[in-house]
């Protein structure tokens, strides 16, 4: 019996680490996978961009435009081409060198790839241009360096992001956030604070800037919005949270958020159907907007200035494209924004004065009317 | 004699007055309780989004119920080729107001009910930050516009049928003329001028296209 015992010990020993081989094994595979996908998504996209070389294709040029398309009606893919340049024109200079062999292919239907030198877009034959405009926001978005961009979001803006200010009011206006709510009110600091804007050294430092401990914990708590009813409780709330909820445990709250801040943006696991993003105080429509007055400001030249900037804080970045301070350009915006609430709810006094006006009128003609004379 | 006219009217119209007046103190309530589900605060604006969609049912009862009320006072005249009215001895101007003025008093109830459905859906209801809630100013622009379109029809229903074969006559050249611009290949919109120019200040139909929302920013 003790020889039992002993082969067991060993034998319990020995299955340790291949328990943690096990794991490690686990988690190469799981990269194993990912890779895989990858180089199927890579695949696909060198197969379509080879599809064009071999297809019976047709360019069009304009300046430094250059679509490549196969199907779709040259004449409107070159209305569209100078459309979108009239678009950029007027904050990137006509001189401009950006688009210099920029291929746009516009091929069959699919979502944009964006590789070093071509966007394929998917073929929207009654729409172009906007199909156009929607791979220019990518692909601009794609050079403006990658620590922008986390700023920014995918899309850089283009002069018509202005349209989309009563949306960003909108989000302000909505906002529980005390940040955002301070920032609704004038305080400029507080705007900066709200679009992420400020040098910090790490995610928890940056989230101890933008919110208040109230905030923190509200957004843990807008985290699983599911309740299970059987438990009584909030659907796979974790410990942490729990811990940062009930407990108002800050250091919880925080490492969440920072945890939620590193693993990147998976904005859809939290908000569906928004980019509502837990860790930033508002979305990177709002960020956008920002970006898109500080290139009204700038004029010409200031997507230029935007894209090829040096600089790696985006404040730093709207300040080179505006040609202006940040405060400067966080004003502007306050205001536009504030300017871009929608019309009011309330009947106007003109509005109400002609109704009756009409009222009268008709009650008069039916008055008059000969029915039976 | 009006509480004649107007018992004569009610009896004639209570059969669709009351559903009218049910639906009008139920859209507020459906209004909120599909639009918000929660309190989470993207939700916000899914609630403004079901609000404003379920609002375009406000201007559509309005138009409902000003047709029915304006249409269902002169209804019976015409089948009786106007023998009631031609043996009162009133001026037919005095008789239109009583007519008129009857219609006014059956306009009452939807309006009312239009209000306390949109006070009693707000009350119950915990709007999210930023949103507030408009019952008196949707209940004013809903009186107004169905006292417009009460008055149009009321007006379109008194007149000869050459008033309306006019009327008629004017929307088929507009919508002829559209058609034909769109066989030639004009850019011309004469529909949307025409609506444009009846809708938007100082158009008649203003009301009509305002924002009908119970709540709002």
């Amino acid at each position: 019996m003790p020889t039992m015992k002993l082969m067991l010990a060993i034998a319990f020993l020995l299955a340790l680490p291949w328990r943690a081989m096990s794991g490690q094994a686990q988690d190469l595979a799981h990269v194993i996978d990912s890779l895989r996908e990858r180089v199927s998504f890579w695949d696909s996209a060198a197969g379509y961009y080879d599809s064009i070389t071999r297809a019976d294709v047709d360019t069009v040029r304009v300046g430094g435009f250059a679509v490549i398309t196969n199907g779709a009606d040259l004449a409107a893919v070159e209305d569209a081409v100078n459309e979108l340049r009239d678009r950029f024109i007027p904050i990137v200079g006509p001189d401009t060198i950006l688009f210099q062999d920029k291929y746009f292919a516009v091929l069959g239907r699919g979502s944009h790839v964006v590789t070093e030198d071509i966007i394929l877009a998917g073929l929207i034959t009654d729409n172009i241009t906007s199909q156009l405009h929607d791979a220019a926001q990518w692909y601009f978005g794609s050079e403006t360096g990658r620590q922008f961009q986390s700023w920014l979001g995918p899309r850089v803006p283009i002069t018509d992001s202005i349209a989309e200010l009563p949306g960003i009011y909108e989000v302000i206006v909505l906002s529980p956030l005390t940040v955002v709510q301070r920032c609704h009110s004038g305080d400029i600091d507080a705007c900066g604070a709200s679009l992420a804007l400020g040098l910090h050294q790490t995610p928890e430092e940056a989230l101890r800037a933008w919110f208040n401990a109230a905030d923190r914990r509200f957004l843990v708590g807008q985290l699983r919005p599911q309740w299970d009813y059987d438990l009584g409780r909030r659907a796979d709330q974790t410990d942490g949270e729990r811990r940062c909820i009930e407990s108002e445990s800050d250091a919880d709250c925080v490492r969440i958020l920072a945890g939620l801040y590193r693993s990147g943006m998976d904005v859809e696991a939290y908000a569906p159907g928004t980019n509502f993003h837990p860790s930033l105080p508002l979305d990177f429509a709002t960020h956008s907007s920002l970006a898109a007055v500080a290139l009204e400001l700038g004029g010409d030249g200031a997507y230029s200035r935007l894209i090829t900037s040096n600089a790696l804080e985006p404040e730093a970045r709207l300040e080179h494209a505006a040609r202006a301070s940040i405060d400067s350009v966080l004003r502007t915006w306050h205001a536009w924004v504030l300017r871009a609430a929608p019309p009011s709810v309330e009947v106007q006094p003109r509005s109400a004065w002609v109704t009756l006006f009409w009222v009268v009128v008709t009650a008069f003609l039916a008055a008059g009317s000969s029915r039976w004379r | 004699m009006l509480r004649i006219i107007l018992y004569s009217q009610w009896k004639w119209s209570r059969g669709w007055l009351l559903p009218v007046a049910v639906v009008g103190f139920a859209i507020p309530y459906f209004m909120l309780r599909v639009g918000y589900s929660g309190e989470r605060y993207w939700d916000a604006a899914g609630l403004l989004e079901q609000v404003a969609a379920w609002g375009r049912g406000y201007p559509a009862l309005a138009a409902a119920i000003g047709l029915l009320v304006g249409t269902s006072a002169w209804i019976h005249d015409h089948r009786g080729d106007h023998v009631y009215a031609l043996v009162l001895p009133t001026p037919r101007w005095y008789y239109v107001l009583l007519r008129y003025t009857a219609g006014l008093v059956l306009l009452a109830p939807a309006m009312i009910t239009v209000f306390l459905g949109a006070l009693t859906a707000t009350w119950f209801t915990t709007l999210p930050a930023g949103i507030y809630a408009y019952p008196i100013q949707l209940a004013a622009r809903f009186m107004l516009a169905t006292l417009l379109a009460y008055s149009l029809f009321f007006a379109i229903a008194s007149g000869t049928q050459r008033a309306a074969g006019a009327v008629l006559t004017i929307v088929g050249i507009v919508v002829v003329t559209q058609l034909l611009a769109g066989i030639a290949g004009s850019d011309l919109n004469v529909l949307e001028a025409a609506f444009d120019r009846i809708t938007i200040w100082p158009g008649p139909l203003e009301v009509f296209v305002g924002r009908w929302m119970l709540v709002d920013l």
